[in-house]
């Protein structure tokens, strides 16, 4: 959501400059954005932001999978880390390194399954096979009869690797908690492990999970077979023994480190200085920064970033030496602002996760008017993902005569001792108050009602199925719709706060709310 | 053979015959010339080789040579199993499997001999013998050479999996309901079907395309004619001559025959040139006719003191006597002695009975129905007044020899009268009794029938005592890798794809600290009692992950299998984790078995065939090794009872080693009737010890692991207090070298325990927000106030609020002390549930929210919840 909302803005037409087919910063842009919107939507960033978090265990994990792919050993582990706190990245990042210094394409086969989509066997079998099928003597076409007999070929294939001649195999099982359900059979499991555990072939099975219960959920013969090698990732962990830790100056260093913009653009647009600036890319760079990870000392892009955001330098240098200087100079601003900084501290009081943090940053509302970020968009932003209520903000919608009767059930239910009502209780609750109180419009029954289901259609209020009530159901035929007990699903809080900001509020209706019993 | 015993029944009377067309039938007296050379014959076709085992249901027709024969024990004896194939196999495949019987289209032609043709010698003694039969298209008669279909030969015309035998005799086993029309025949395998060992002394050989060999390994000889396919030709020629011209005619069907195998020993074996090797026999045969053969008897010396006598003995009027041995077998001798006797001697009714003595050890086995083996019946004219004496002896061997598949004991009739009929002992064959489970014997007796063979063909000045034929059958492990090189020819149609994985470009440099050895220290004793158990009992194994149970079995296995003083077993392993459904063991049993793949229904009835069919020649007994098998629990527990069922019958020769986890795995698990099928003996592998762990880490870890002691003692000790478990303790000092930089020291250890002992959950609450950890301090105090695990999220919240009001404002710019609003509890709360901290039920207004996690660790981990004002 955040990020289609972010999108508007920046859309070449919205902020009025021509959309001419043949400029190429336009196009690139686009692009830019288009992979970073989806790149950041499904959460799946190519490099770490923040390495001095994860550093240890990407080291952890790169051993792992290049002791599997040069010395033929076989390993298993779990990364065990909160959603958003970079498994996938982390496994990823190691890959794509390791990609770089080996010859993986012809000494590794890399096996990827989910175990949310790969939760039955013969799911994540036929995803295998797909993905080992460039096993060797196999036919392109060969179809396996049975499921059986394909599980049969598929272990026998993993057992023939005994003389370490053949790929590595590296298996990587997104949420593994998906394979060990208490349900079914982890036969999956205990066959990979096996594996490992018998010097077969070279293989390494990595679990990614958030369950950090998971082991629990393993079969005992498929526990033992496990290696028991646990990488948690989980933030912050070094600092748990430092007193003066505070992690919101953790989010401040990443919030300077991902908002600046690399020193080395402004060398080369120094060579070509005739370059026009488009404002507009402000942020495309910024996001790119986001996702990607450089360094900063040496100010230069990873050739992924670039390619994964189909940009190239040349289309970096379009931006001016002072405006980068500007736009950094605030971002350092920024970074020792109280505001921001109290902000970011209430954030580090909610959430510690990076993710949300970085989805955070952005929000900024940035234009051609308004070049730079200011404290009060990272304030909102913050705010709105801390202290938003969908509930407040779905009370304040309602109408008047909707919220009376919300405000009766309240009261019916503090009356009742949190039984459930019906319409016509309401409806008794409410015609009282409004012949207390003359100018209150008088309504027709029907119209009551329409508003009681409509609460019913926002599930403020929620049908109940009591049991006491059940055999009358069954029995009869369906209850009138007036007399089906409902509970209301807001809580005291949030009608007292919607209350409190609802605008243009009759002080008749505050008042019955406040003396809560006529 | 129940025509024996009985007088000749008039010619007419044999419609209790059934479907076989009658020809003719043979009376026939007990020895001539003739008999001792086919008998040479026949006992040198028990040695023959054969590389499939086609016999599926045996029954003896000698011709002219047998006596006495016990036709129904005899098929299951043989078991003699090669390669992937089976007994019967064919047969199953060929007709309907669950058709008991099968074709019935065998046509026998017996030919008149005896009277007619032998009018000098005196019918005392009925035979069925068969000199020819129909069987739909193929005619073939005694001596003809004939294509077997193979187990693993397909249908289909191509001879690939045939083999060539001669037909050395025919006959009919009214025992074997269900496959009565027997033969024996003589092996000629494929050069290329050799085992390496066979070729050993004679590597240089070029073999022809269709170059037979005549095989003297024991493999089992009777096989059932309706397994026959195809006339064949197969020319005996001189191990020089060139049979290019034959060859290039190109006649179907038509093979060349050099050479003859003979097999030393288990894996020893070289080639003879096969007409030689005729030859010599042919001179051997002749010296030895004009030899007593009580060569054979010589060995065993009878002392008086154990002689006993027959249970029964019946005297008939009609000059025929039969012993009867405890009913089990009837021996009906003609007995021309006597007759001379009474004639002569007695013209009176003959009074003295003749002496008949049984000579057995003592601790002689008792002559019950199955128990009977070896026996010599040894027939003795004591002088001229004397009556003659029967002496059944239980040899020697017979201990040895308990268990073997066809046993011959040997009457030796030697009168001392020159006696006008019987000149030469009368050979008993007797029928083969079984016993499955001592497989152990079965290989001694082998031996001893060798020996046996030898003394009773050559003249003891010639006989070379020590010259065993030991049975070689071809054992698992050769066939793998013979699986493995004649795949191609075999699997034509199978389709079958080598599995294997893609090769890599690189080599993998190997540092590992593992080594890999099979010593398995710590289990010498369940070792002990694997091998002994193996043997005879269903054996179940139950404890505890990485105890090193599968791995005791395999080495216990690998160590029967190069065991020089056992048979050849065939061990099948599944695994129930390695199989997606419990009734995929049938199919991969049998895919073990035989090498095909077929559905669970086929292979659940073709196992059921094969395991349960009593007259089933299967060649070896099988170890069945079932792994994880609480995995195979259905809710009908289909699969177990049957694998259960299979091992209890005598014929199956099937011993299963179940593993499986669970102590109480038959108590609770199996239902009574799987339980009562599984047996008692249970053997238990406690978790190893720490001693037993450092020894194992010692044994397993190569010379490049630098560890020192203390750490190595840390580690056994660690384990064993948790768990025992020798994966474990391994994955630990891969770990903790890993970790080392030079010798791994206990501060490398205890990082690798740090590892692998993971207190997941700590982390994760220590990792967490300040608001966080305040829900789940909320929680866990709500839980602990209430005793219930479950609360609601009112209720967590005014919790929280209490505590929120002893720690102050959570963060500086805070507007007031408070809890969370209700729905940021209820983000929070959701966040949590997502790493299963807390379990959250969605409830109108209220939602439940069970912690999931330990309260303690909670509180624990939530200590340094406060945020102090800045």
């Amino acid at each position: 959501m955040s990020i289609l909302h972010t999108l508007a803005p920046v859309r070449v037409g919205s902020v009025g400059l021509k959309p001419t087919k043949n400029s190429p910063e336009s196009e690139a842009s686009d692009r830019l954005l288009y992979s970073q919107a989806t790149s950041l939507a499904t959460g799946r960033t190519t490099y770490i932001a923040s390495p001095s978090a994860a550093g240890r265990h990407v080291q952890n994990v790169y051993d792992l999978i290049k002791k599997t792919v040069t010395h033929g050993e076989s390993h298993s582990a779990l990364i065990i880390g909160d959603r958003g706190s970079g498994k996938s990245t982390l496994i990823n990042s190691v890959l794509h390194q390791l990609n770089g210094e080996l010859d993986m394409e012809n000494d590794t086969l890399v096996v990827k399954l989910s175990g949310v989509v790969h939760h039955e066997d013969s799911v994540a079998l036929k995803s295998i096979t797909a993905q080992v099928m460039q096993l060797e003597n196999v036919v392109g076409d060969r179809v396996f009869g049975t499921l059986a007999e394909n599980f049969s070929f598929l272990l026998s294939c993993l057992q023939t690797g005994s003389d370490k001649s053949c790929k590595s195999l590296i298996f990587i099982l997104d949420e593994f908690d998906g394979f060990c359900h208490p349900g079914i059979s982890q036969s999956l499991l205990y066959n990979l492990f096996d594996v490992t555990h018998s010097k077969k072939a070279p293989m390494c099975v990595i679990g990614v999970t958030c369950r950090p219960d998971v082991i629990e959920l393993l079969e005992k013969r498929v526990k033992s077979r496990f290696s028991h090698m646990h990488i948690f990732l989980y933030p912050n962990e070094e600092n748990y023994t430092d007193p003066n830790y505070k992690p919101y100056i953790i989010f401040r260093d990443i919030f300077v480190e991902l908002l600046t913009l690399p020193e080395t653009i402004k060398k080369e647009l120094a060579r070509s200085p005739k370059k026009k600036i488009k404002i507009k890319n402000i942020e495309a760079i910024e996001k790119m920064n986001i996702g990607g990870d450089y360094n900063p000392r040496n100010g230069l892009l990873p050739e992924e970033v670039l390619i994964k955001c189909r940009i190239t330098m040349s289309d970096l240098e379009m931006f001016d030496s002072k405006f980068i200087k500007n736009w950094n100079a605030n971002i350092l601003s920024l970074a020792q602002n109280h505001n921001v900084l109290d902000a970011l501290e209430k954030l580090c009081y909610y959430t510690t996760n990076e993710q949300i943090y970085r989805d955070i940053l952005i929000v900024s509302k940035v234009s051609t008017n308004k070049p730079n970020i200011d404290i009060t968009d990272i304030c909102n932003a913050i705010d709105k993902v801390v202290a938003y209520d969908n509930g407040v903000q779905q009370l304040k919608s309602l109408s008047i005569l909707e919220l009376s009767l919300v405000i009766a059930m309240k009261h019916g239910v503090e009356i009742f001792n949190g039984d459930p009502m019906n319409f016509e209780m309401v409806l008794q609750r409410y015609t009282t108050f409004a012949n207390a109180n003359s100018s209150a419009q008088k309504v027709p029954k029907a119209v009551v009602l329409k508003a009681f289901e409509h609460l019913q259609a926002l599930k403020i209020i929620v049908p109940v199925k009591n049991s006491d009530f059940i055999q009358s159901e069954s029995a009869g035929s369906k209850m009138q719709k007036e007399y089906q007990l409902y509970a209301l699903d807001v809580s005291p809080d949030t009608l007292e706060e919607a209350m409190k900001s609802f605008k243009s509020l009759p002080t008749e209706i505050s008042h019955w709310y406040s003396n809560s019993i006529v | 053979m129940g025509v024996l015993g009985q007088t000749l029944p008039p010619q007419g009377s044999r419609g209790n015959l059934g479907p076989w067309c009658l020809i003719s039938r043979l009376l026939f007296v007990g020895a001539n010339n003739r008999r001792r050379g086919s008998a040479g014959r026949i006992l040198g076709a028990r040695r023959a080789g054969m590389r499939t085992h086609n016999g599926m249901l045996s029954y003896v027709c000698a011709v002219c040579r047998l006596v006495c024969y016990r036709p129904s024990k005899r098929g299951t004896e043989d078991g003699v199993r090669d390669y992937g194939g089976w007994a019967g196999d064919t047969w199953y495949r060929r007709g309907a499997p669950s058709k008991a019987g099968g074709p019935r289209s065998v046509r026998v032609c017996r030919s008149l001999k005896g009277k007619g043709q032998r009018p000098g010698l005196a019918a005392n003694r009925l035979v069925d013998t068969v000199r020819q039969f129909q069987f739909k298209d193929l005619i073939a008669s005694v001596g003809d050479f004939v294509l077997v279909a193979n187990a693993d030969a397909d249908s289909s015309k191509s001879t690939a999996g045939w083999d060539v035998a001669q037909i050395l005799a025919l006959y009919e086993n009214l025992d074997n309901k269900r496959d009565p029309y027997r033969a024996k025949v003589r092996w000629y395998s494929r050069p290329c079907d050799l085992p390496a060992w066979c070729l050993f002394y004679s590597k240089n050989i070029a073999f022809y395309d269709h170059e037979v060999i005549e095989d003297h390994r024991p493999f089992d000889i009777d096989v059932s004619i309706e397994t026959f396919r195809i006339k064949c030709n197969v020319l005996k020629m001189y191990t020089d001559s060139n049979p290019k011209q034959i060859l290039d005619q190109n006649i179907n069907f038509q093979f060349i025959c050099r050479y003859s195998l003979k097999a030393i020993s288990k894996r020893k074996g070289h080639l003879e040139p096969v007409l030689e090797e005729e030859r010599q026999l042919q001179t051997l045969n002749i010296s030895n006719k004009r030899r007593s053969t009580l060569s054979p008897l010589s060995r065993f010396s009878t002392p008086e003191s154990l002689i006993k006598e027959v249970s029964k003995i019946s005297l008939s009027e009609e000059k025929n006597w039969s012993v009867i041995k405890n009913g089990s077998t009837k021996i009906l001798l003609k007995k021309a002695i006597l007759k001379d006797h009474n004639d002569k001697q007695s013209p009176k009714a003959q009074k003295s009975v003749p002496k008949i003595v049984i000579d057995s050890p003592k601790n002689g086995r008792k002559l019950t129905k199955t128990g009977i083996r070896n026996i010599l019946l040894e027939l003795k004219e004591n002088s001229e007044d004397e009556l003659p004496t029967l002496i059944i002896k239980h040899s020697e061997a017979e201990k040895e020899a308990l268990y073997e598949t066809s046993i011959h004991s040997n009457i030796e009739t030697t009168p001392r009268r020159s006696s006008r009929v019987l000149k030469n002992p009368v050979k008993y064959i007797e029928s083969p009794t079984k016993t499955p489970e001592k497989v152990v014997r079965k290989r001694n007796y082998n031996e001893n029938s060798d020996e046996e063979f030898t003394s009773a063909q050559t003249p003891r000045t010639l006989k070379t005592p020590k010259i065993m034929r030991t049975p070689r059958t071809p054992s698992s492990q050769t066939s793998v890798s013979r699986r493995v090189t004649g795949s191609a020819r075999k699997r034509l149609n199978t389709s079958l794809l080598t599995p294997t994985l893609q090769k890599r470009s690189h080599p993998v440099e190997d540092n590992g600290w593992i080594r890999d050895n099979n010593s398995l220290p710590g289990r010498e004793t369940q070792m002990d009692t694997i091998l002994y158990f193996i043997k005879t009992r269903l054996l179940e194994r139950t404890r505890v992950p990485g105890t090193g149970k599968t791995a005791t079995v395999c080495s216990a296995l690998e160590q029967l299998k190069i065991e020089p003083d056992l048979p050849e077993f065939q061990l099948v392993q599944i695994n129930g984790m390695k199989i997606l459904s419990p009734r995929q063991a049938y199919v991969e049993i049998y895919k073990q078995l035989t090498g095909k793949s077929v559905s669970w229904k086929q292979a659940c009835i073709l196992l059921e065939k094969l395991f349960t069919t009593k007259a089933n020649t299967r060649k070896l007994p099988t170890v069945l090794l079932v792994d994880e098998l609480d995995a195979l629990c259905t809710r009908k527990q289909d699969v177990l009872y049957d694998i259960m069922e299979w091992a209890r019958h005598d014929a199956a020769k099937l011993t299963v080693l179940a593993v499986a986890n669970a102590m109480d795995l038959p108590d609770t698990a199996l239902p009574a009737r799987v339980a009562s099928r599984v047996g008692l003996t249970r053997l238990t592998f406690q978790p190893y010890t720490h001693t037993e762990l450092k020894r194992i880490v010692t044994t397993k870890l190569t010379g490049a692991a630098n560890i020192n002691a203390d750490a190595l003692e840390l580690i056994a000790r660690k384990v064993a207090a948790v768990s025992g478990d020798a994966r474990r303790a391994l994955e630990l000092c891969t770990r903790t070298l890993e970790h080392a930089s030079g010798t791994a020291g206990l501060q490398d250890v205890s990082r690798a325990l740090a590892e692998a002992t993971c207190s997941a959950t700590v982390r994760a609450v220590k990792s967490k927000s300040p608001a966080e950890k305040l829900m789940l301090r909320a929680v866990a105090s709500e839980v602990d106030r209430t005793g219930s695990e479950e609360t609601t999220l009112s209720r967590v919240l005014s919790a929280a609020a209490a505590i929120v009001a002893l720690d102050g404002r959570p963060y500086r710019v805070a507007t007031h002390v408070r809890a969370p609003t209700s729905s940021q509890a209820l983000v929070i709360c959701q966040r949590l549930a997502v790493s299963r901290l807390l379990l959250i039920k969605p409830r109108p207004g209220d939602p439940r929210i069970i912690l999931n996690v330990s309260s303690d660790d909670v509180h624990y981990a939530t200590k340094q919840i406060n945020i102090k004002d800045i």
